[in-house]
């Protein structure tokens, strides 16, 4: 009798256990369902290949190796309503994946954090999202969409945030007093992607080895600050920065180095740029059509060409260090008394016919250049360069001196062994 | 073909004017080196690298067509040509003996000035970038390779020292300096859609013109030509674009020695 109660124990234990796993399992979803408000839902590590819906107020929170999996049409996670809470999540996309986006997100005052999102298509899509924070977030795309896509989605934060291989690192389009802060955006068509959409703030974010630093189009009274932008260069039309149709916005002490065009300006008023380092960019800065923009104490090193610029109007370019001007102090108040100016024989050339850019520091062209001088007032000008650069440097790391030693004597030794030979009477 | 590489190379070693190249490579790298000195760390194309090319591109083509045309046209007016004439030795054979003698001694002289250039720069605490420098070594000496043969070339056709320095200078100053300013004139002529393969026919036809293009798409500047020439910039960069030079470099050579040999052999019974 009493092993009978024992199996019948036994077998009861294992279905309940069996069922509970089952359950599990089946519908995370209705586990979520069935939570109160401001509840918090631990997720053990595995792999839920489920697509969710959030649409109350909870906290879900995974820990390391929590995994969602989305291969369907839907969203892995779709976040509506207010104050959800994510943390510690990975969300890899499939390859099959035809889904929209890893997280779909609407409503406010969300908080995501740890976040980690693989190969899949869109990282975030962010639809009227409003006051909600991102921090500490990893999206490693496929090139083919952006990593963070908002749309009429104001007020957000986002922090430390890593992103490569995708289109854009961020897009928004119409939406207003959004801040990025101390974002990595690497090998992508796009770092940051601005339209239409003002009071953005962008500060110490770094974007490297994509089509474009930032493209800023479209905005007012916006920041861009402490920001690098390297090694944009890749591309036949690669830039730093670009900003068309920007006005009364700010840009100041951002690292611009090694891009093609350090920064493009086009259509743009009412701007101040001050403090930044243009260097050993092709190109330091471009301007076109640009009008009453203060340009004022701004570092220019080592670009192949420092500016080029056409018909700006009321600009303030003044107190700028050029590293390519010629200098001359005659009172000693630190600036030269020889005016800089941006000759635009050269992009109107080859503004009108695009295959000239081969000529791009020709030696004859520097001639050419010479000889045909633009008429004074098409030129812009900065009427009193700095004569030392005030900025910080950012010197290199130390080169391997043993092996240019090396080199170098080599050079040196094959050389005089050779003319030592030459001479020597037979 | 050995005897005539060592004879022009032993000669050259023993002239005097020799020694004034070394001294001047000496001087224009290390003031390029010294200039970088305010400058951070130089590893891709920036102004200094713009300038040193235009420099370079100033000078090796012009010294070089000059070296390689006095050292044929020098021959014909002291008679040694026709003393040669006597000696079984054939046109090619004279030929490629004295570009090996001449490439031997003038590219020693640039290696050790650029080497005495690299310590100077080194000693006085500059940042410089191997691959970089090593860049501008190579490019030199493609330059002294191409221009040395088209002097030699120059000197089969001029008749005189006076005539082949005219000739060397003109030829320089159309394909170094007014370059752009011929090629934008001339294309202003034709239709529109035609400048740009027309340019980049252009290109291929001045040596000096490929040399600069391939080096800058080589440090990974070629973005800056823009879209024009996207494909040229992808050819360049993949694994060919380094078989494009060798062929290019050999295609040149066969070109313009087979020129110079018809030249020659119709001058050797004059």
């Amino acid at each position: 009798m009493r092993v009978v109660v024992k199996l019948f124990f036994m077998a009861v234990m294992i279905s309940l256990l069996g069922g509970k796993e089952a359950f599990a399992e089946a519908s995370l979803q209705s586990q979520i369902n069935a939570l109160p408000e401001g509840a918090v839902l631990k997720l053990q590590e595995g792999i839920y290949d489920e697509a969710i819906v959030l649409k109350r107020p909870i906290v879900l929170e995974g820990e390391k190796g929590t995994i969602f999996k989305s291969c369907s049409s839907k969203p892995a996670l779709t976040i509506t309503g207010k104050n959800v809470s994510l943390k510690h999540i990975k969300i890899v996309g499939c390859q099959k994946a035809e889904s929209s986006s890893a997280i779909y997100l609407s409503g406010k005052q969300h908080q995501l954090e740890d976040i980690t999102i693989e190969g899949s298509n869109l990282g975030m899509k962010l639809d009227e999202v409003k006051n909600s924070r991102f921090r500490a977030i990893t999206i490693t795309g496929r090139t083919k969409a952006n990593g963070f896509d908002l749309w009429e989605s104001h007020h957000n934060t986002f922090e430390g945030i890593q992103i490569d291989h995708v289109q854009d690192g961020f897009y928004m389009e119409n939406s207003h007093y959004n801040t990025f802060r101390g974002n990595t955006i690497n090998d992508s068509r796009y770092g940051l992607h601005v339209m239409f959409s003002d009071n953005i703030t962008a500060s110490k974010n770094v974007s490297a080895r994509n089509f474009t630093g930032a493209m800023v189009m479209g905005t007012h009274h916006s920041v861009f600050e402490d920001n690098q932008l390297i090694e944009n260069n890749q591309n036949v039309n690669a830039q730093g920065l670009l900003l068309f149709d920007v006005h009364d916005s700010t840009i100041r002490h951002n690292r611009i180095s090694d891009n093609r065009v350090g920064m493009f300006i086009e259509d743009s008023s009412g701007n101040k740029m001050v403090g930044n380092e243009f260097s050993a960019n092709f190109v330091g800065a471009q301007m076109n059509r640009i009008e009453k923009n203060v340009i004022k104490g701004n570092a220019f090193i080592s670009n192949v060409n420092d500016f080029q610029a056409t018909d700006g109007t009321d600009n303030t370019i003044q107190k700028n260090y050029w590293d390519a001007a010629l200098k001359l102090d005659t009172d000693g108040d630190g600036m030269s008394n020889l005016a800089y100016s941006a000759d635009p024989f050269f992009l109107h050339l080859t503004m009108e016919t695009p295959p000239y850019q081969l000529f791009f520091q020709h030696p004859g062209m520097m001639l050419l250049q010479k000889m045909l001088k633009s008429p004074e007032e098409l030129l812009v000008t900065d009427k009193e360069p700095l004569m030392k650069n005030e900025l910080k440097n950012h010197i290199q790391p130390e080169q391997q001196r043993t092996i240019f030693w090396f080199i170098c004597l080599a050079m040196i030794f094959a050389s005089l062994l050779v003319i030592y030979f030459g001479r020597k009477k037979t | 073909m050995r005897n005539l590489w060592l004879s022009e190379w032993k000669t050259m070693t023993r002239q005097r004017s020799y020694y004034l190249f070394l001294i001047l490579w000496v001087l224009v790298f290390s003031l390029l080196f010294l200039l970088e000195r305010n400058n951070t760390g130089i590893s891709s194309f920036t102004n200094i690298t713009g300038t040193i090319v235009n420099i370079l591109l100033y000078l090796l083509p012009l010294f070089m067509m000059i070296i390689g045309s006095f050292s044929i046209t020098n021959e014909m007016e002291s008679g040694q040509w026709h003393l040669l004439c006597t000696y079984p030795v054939s046109i090619p054979t004279y030929l490629v003996g004295k570009l090996a003698g001449l490439m031997t001694a003038q590219a020693t002289v640039f290696t050790l000035s650029f080497g005495i250039s690299m310590a100077i720069g080194l000693l006085s605490g500059i940042q410089l970038s191997l691959p970089w420098l090593l860049g501008i070594y190579l490019f030199s000496l493609l330059l002294i390779y191409v221009f040395l043969i088209l002097g030699l070339f120059l000197g089969t056709v001029a008749t005189t020292r006076w005539k082949a320095l005219m000739t060397s200078v003109a030829i320089w100053f159309f394909l170094i300096m007014i370059w752009p300013t011929a090629l934008i004139a001339l294309l202003g002529l034709v239709p529109y859609p035609l400048i740009d393969p027309l340019m980049k026919i252009a290109m291929v036809l001045n040596p000096a013109e490929f040399l600069r293009v391939f080096l800058i798409i080589q440090w990974d500047s070629g973005a800056i030509f823009g879209g024009s020439y996207d494909a040229v910039v992808h050819l360049f960069q993949s694994g060919t674009g380094w078989s494009i030079l060798i062929g290019y470099m050999i295609a040149y050579l066969l070109i313009l020695f087979s020129l110079s040999i018809l030249c020659l052999r119709r001058r050797r019974f004059l």
